[in-house]
C-alpha cells in the first residue's frame, strides 16, 4: 500500500499579503515602477498556470501580459481585504479561459502521442511526460482543465480556488475529483 | 460508504487534506476494496506525474513588456522619479555583482556589448528575499530561477558601469522597442564599434537615451534599417555627430513624427552615404539651423521629405557651397518663413535642383547675399514666383551663367525683390519670355543689366499696360526675332 505524505497546510496568515498591499497602495500613489515588484513576484506562477491552460507559449504570453496590465488598470477595483494573490489569478484565469472559448479548437490525439505508447524506454522522459500531459488537458474541458492546473501546477488549496474561480468549495472538489478521473482515463 | 464520500477520501488523501483519522478510515477501506485501491494507486501516479512536469519559465522580456506597457498605459500616474533613480541604481548595482546564469562573460573591451545583451534579455532576476510573495516559501521554490555569483560578471570599465547603472540605460534596456532592437544583427554590428562604444560614454547620449521619444525612435523598423548601413555605422564615428546629438534641439527633433517618417525613406539613408554630409554636421551652423523650430516645421510637409529623398540632393549636400550657404544667418531666417517652406515643398522646386547649373549657383556667393535681402525672401512667398520655378525655360535660364552674374548687380537684387517684378512674373507672357533664347542672350550684354538696374525700369513694369504688352503677341515676335538683342545693343 503507497502511503501519501500529507502536503504542507498553506496557512493564509503566513501570506506576506502585507507586502502586497504596500506595493498596491504605493502603485495607486503613482509609483507605476512598484507594480514591477508585484510583476516580478508574480509573473512566474501565473505565466505557468496560462501557459498549462492554453498549452501556446506565445498565447500565454499575451495572456500574461494582458493579465497584468489589466489588474494594473483596475487596481481602484481590487479590495484590499482580499488576498492581491487571488485577485491577479482570478484575472488571469478568466482571460485564459476567455482565450479558450474563443479559439474553440478541437484537440486530437496526434500520431507522436500514439507513438510514444508504443515505446515504452522513451515514456518517461521528462520532455514526452510534459508533451503527454499537455495533450491530455487539452482534452479536458476548459472548466475541468483549470481546476488541475490551479491544484496541481498552482498548488493551491480547494479554498483559494474556490476564492479565484469564485465558485463554492464543494464545488471546486467536486469538479476536480471528476477531473482528475477524466485525466486519468486519458493518460493511463 | 457511499461511493461518492470514498472517492472524496481518495482525493483528499491524494491533496493531502485528510485527518489522521480519515485517513485510517480510506487506508483500512482500501484494504477490502480492490477497485477502490486501484483508483487510489491511479490518482497518486497521476498526481506525481503532474509534479514531476517542470515549471515554465516565463520569456526574460515578460516583465519589461508588461512594465513598457503600463506606463503607456496610465500616463496620468506621475512618475516618482527621486524614488525610483534610487531603486533602479540599487538595482543595476546589485545585478551586476549578482546576475543571473547565463553564458555571460564580460571583459575588457566588449563589456558594454555583453551587458546590453545580459539586460535585455536576463535583467531582472528574481530577488532571493522578495520572491516569496503569497505563495509561500515551498512554493516559490519552484518558480525561483538560479542565480549566478559575482565572479560571472565582470565589467572592468569604470565608465561603462556608470552608463549601465544609470537611470536612463535602464528605462531604456526595459522598453519593448530595445528588447526587439538587441535581436537585430545590425543592431549587435554596431554595438560592436569601437566608436559605438565612446559614443555611449558620453553624458550627452545618456540623455539622448533618457528621452521617452528616443525609445519610440528606436521601436521603429526603419531606425532598425538605418543602423545596418554602414554608412551610419560610420557616421557615429565621428565627432561632429556627437556633438550634435549634445545637442537639445537635436533630441526634440527626434521627437517628431516627422522626423521619423524621414528616417524611413530609403533615399535619406542613402544621403549618409555623401562623406559631404557628414562634413556638414561639423558646420556648427548647420547644427544651429536644427535648433530652429521652424526647421521641425519644415520637416512635417511631406514634399520637403520626397525633396531629400531626391537623389540630386545628393549631389547638391557635397557642394562645399551649399555647406556655406546652410551656415548663413540669413538662411536660417529664410526657414523662418512658411513661404520659403512651401517652396522647398514644391515639386518644381525640386525639378529645380536637379539642374546641375542651380547646384552651381549655390556656389554664387552673390546668391547667398540675395538671402540676406527681405524682399528676396518676400518674393518667393508669391505663389506665382513657383509657378516661375515650373517653367523649364526659366530654369535654363538659371543654367546661363550671365543670369549668375546679374545676381552680383545689386540692383537686379532689388528688381527681383520689388513687388512689381513680383507682379510681372505673374503674367504667364513674361514668364514664357524666359524662354526665348535671345532674352537669355541679352542678359549678357552688360547695358541691358545696366537697364533692368534702373529705377525708371522698375517704375515701368509698375505700369500695367507694359505688363499688357508683354502680353502682346507682337512684342513675343519680336524677341523671336532677335529684335530685343538688338534694342539692347
Amino acid at each position: 500500500m503507497i502511503r501519501r505524505q500529507p502536503h504542507k497546510k498553506i496557512n493564509a496568515d503566513d501570506m506576506p499579503e502585507l507586502q502586497d498591499k504596500d506595493i498596491i497602495l504605493r502603485c495607486r500613489n503613482g509609483d507605476v515602477e512598484a507594480f514591477g515588484e508585484i510583476v516580478q513576484r508574480y509573473q512566474k506562477m501565473i505565466y505557468t498556470i496560462v501557459y498549462r491552460m492554453v498549452t501556446d507559449p506565445a498565447s500565454a504570453d499575451d495572456i500574461t501580459q494582458t493579465a497584468f496590465i489589466k489588474a494594473y488598470e483596475n487596481l481602484d477595483r481590487y479590495k484590499p481585504e482580499h488576498p492581491f494573490f487571488h485577485w491577479i489569478h482570478r484575472i488571469a484565469v478568466n482571460e485564459a479561459l476567455n482565450y479558450i472559448k474563443q479559439r474553440k479548437r478541437v484537440v486530437e490525439l496526434t500520431d507522436s502521442h500514439e507513438s510514444s505508447e508504443d515505446d515504452p524506454e522513451t515514456e518517461y522522459s521528462r520532455n514526452e511526460l510534459q508533451e503527454q500531459i499537455d495533450r491530455a488537458l487539452e482534452d479536458l474541458k476548459p472548466d475541468s482543465r483549470i481546476l488541475i492546473v490551479l491544484r496541481h501546477f498552482g498548488e493551491l488549496s480547494y479554498r483559494e480556488i474556490s476564492e479565484i474561480l469564485d465558485v463554492p468549495e464543494k464545488t471546486v472538489k467536486s469538479r476536480l475529483f471528476s477531473a482528475r478521473q477524466e485525466l486519468r482515463s486519458i493518460l493511463l | 460508504m457511499k461511493k461518492e464520500k470514498l472517492i472524496e477520501l481518495i482525493n483528499r488523501e491524494i491533496d493531502g487534506c485528510n485527518s489522521k483519522r480519515d485517513s485510517k478510515r480510506l487506508f483500512d477501506i482500501l484494504k477490502q476494496d480492490p477497485e477502490a485501491d486501484k483508483l487510489y494507486r491511479d490518482l497518486l501516479s497521476l498526481s506525481d506525474a503532474l509534479k514531476q512536469v517542470p515549471a515554465v519559465d516565463p520569456p526574460p522580456y515578460l516583465s519589461m513588456h508588461i512594465m513598457n506597457q503600463v506606463r503607456g498605459r496610465k500616463p496620468e500616474i506621475q512618475y516618482n522619479h527621486k524614488f525610483n533613480l534610487l531603486k533602479e541604481v540599487q538595482m543595476a548595482t546589485k545585478n551586476l555583482l549578482t546576475g543571473k546564469k547565463a553564458a555571460v562573460l564580460l571583459g575588457g573591451a566588449v563589456a558594454a556589448i555583453f551587458a546590453i545583451v545580459y539586460f535585455a534579455f536576463i535583467y531582472p532576476p528574481v530577488d532571493t528575499e522578495d520572491a516569496v510573495g503569497t505563495i509561500g516559501v515551498e512554493r516559490a521554490e519552484r518558480y525561483r530561477a538560479d542565480q549566478v555569483a559575482a565572479q560571472e560578471v565582470i565589467l572592468e570599465n569604470q565608465q561603462y558601469q556608470q552608463v549601465l547603472q544609470s537611470d536612463q540605460f535602464q528605462r531604456l534596456i526595459r522598453s519593448d522597442a530595445f528588447n526587439e532592437l538587441a535581436q537585430s544583427a545590425d543592431f549587435n554590428r554596431l554595438i560592436a564599434q569601437e566608436d559605438f562604444r565612446s559614443l555611449v560614454a558620453q553624458e550627452d547620449f545618456r540623455s539622448l537615451i533618457a528621452q521617452e521619444d528616443f525609445r519610440s525612435l528606436i521601436a521603429q523598423e526603419d531606425f532598425r534599417s538605418l543602423i545596418a548601413q554602414e554608412d551610419f555605422r560610420s557616421l557615429i564615428a565621428q565627432e561632429d555627430f556627437r556633438s550634435l546629438i549634445a545637442q537639445e534641439d537635436f533630441r526634440s527633433l527626434i521627437a517628431q513624427e516627422d522626423f521619423r517618417s524621414l528616417i524611413a525613406q530609403e533615399d535619406f539613408r542613402s544621403i549618409l552615404a555623401v562623406e559631404d554630409f557628414r562634413n556638414i554636421l561639423a558646420v556648427e551652423d548647420f547644427r544651429n539651423v536644427l535648433a530652429i523650430e521652424d526647421f521641425h516645421n519644415l520637416l512635417a510637409v511631406e514634399d520637403f521629405r520626397q525633396m531629400v529623398a531626391a537623389e540630386d540632393i545628393n549631389r547638391v549636400v557635397e557642394l562645399e557651397d551649399y555647406q556655406n550657404l546652410v551656415a548663413q544667418e540669413d538662411f536660417r531666417s529664410m526657414l523662418a518663413v512658411e513661404d520659403f517652406r512651401n517652396l522647398l515643398a514644391a515639386e518644381d522646386f525640386r525639378n529645380l535642383i536637379a539642374v546641375e547649373d542651380f547646384r552651381n549657383m549655390l556656389a554664387v556667393e552673390d546668391f547667398r547675399n540675395m538671402l540676406a535681402v527681405e524682399d528676396f525672401r518676400n518674393m518667393i512667398a508669391v505663389e506665382d514666383f513657383r509657378n516661375m520655378l515650373a517653367v523649364e525655360d526659366f530654369r535654363n535660364m538659371i543654367a546661363v551663367e550671365d543670369f549668375r552674374n546679374m545676381l552680383a548687380v545689386e540692383d537686379f537684387r532689388n528688381l527681383i525683390a520689388a513687388e512689381d517684378f513680383r507682379n510681372m512674373i505673374a503674367v504667364e507672357d513674361f514668364r514664357n519670355m524666359l524662354a526665348v533664347e535671345d532674352f537669355r542672350n541679352m542678359l549678357a550684354v552688360e547695358d541691358f543689366r545696366n537697364l533692368i538696374a534702373v529705377e525708371d525700369f522698375r517704375n515701368m513694369i509698375a505700369v500695367e499696360d507694359f505688363r499688357q504688352m508683354l502680353n502682346d503677341q507682337n512684342f513675343q515676335i519680336l524677341a523671336n526675332e532677335r529684335n530685343l538683342g538688338i534694342l539692347a545693343r
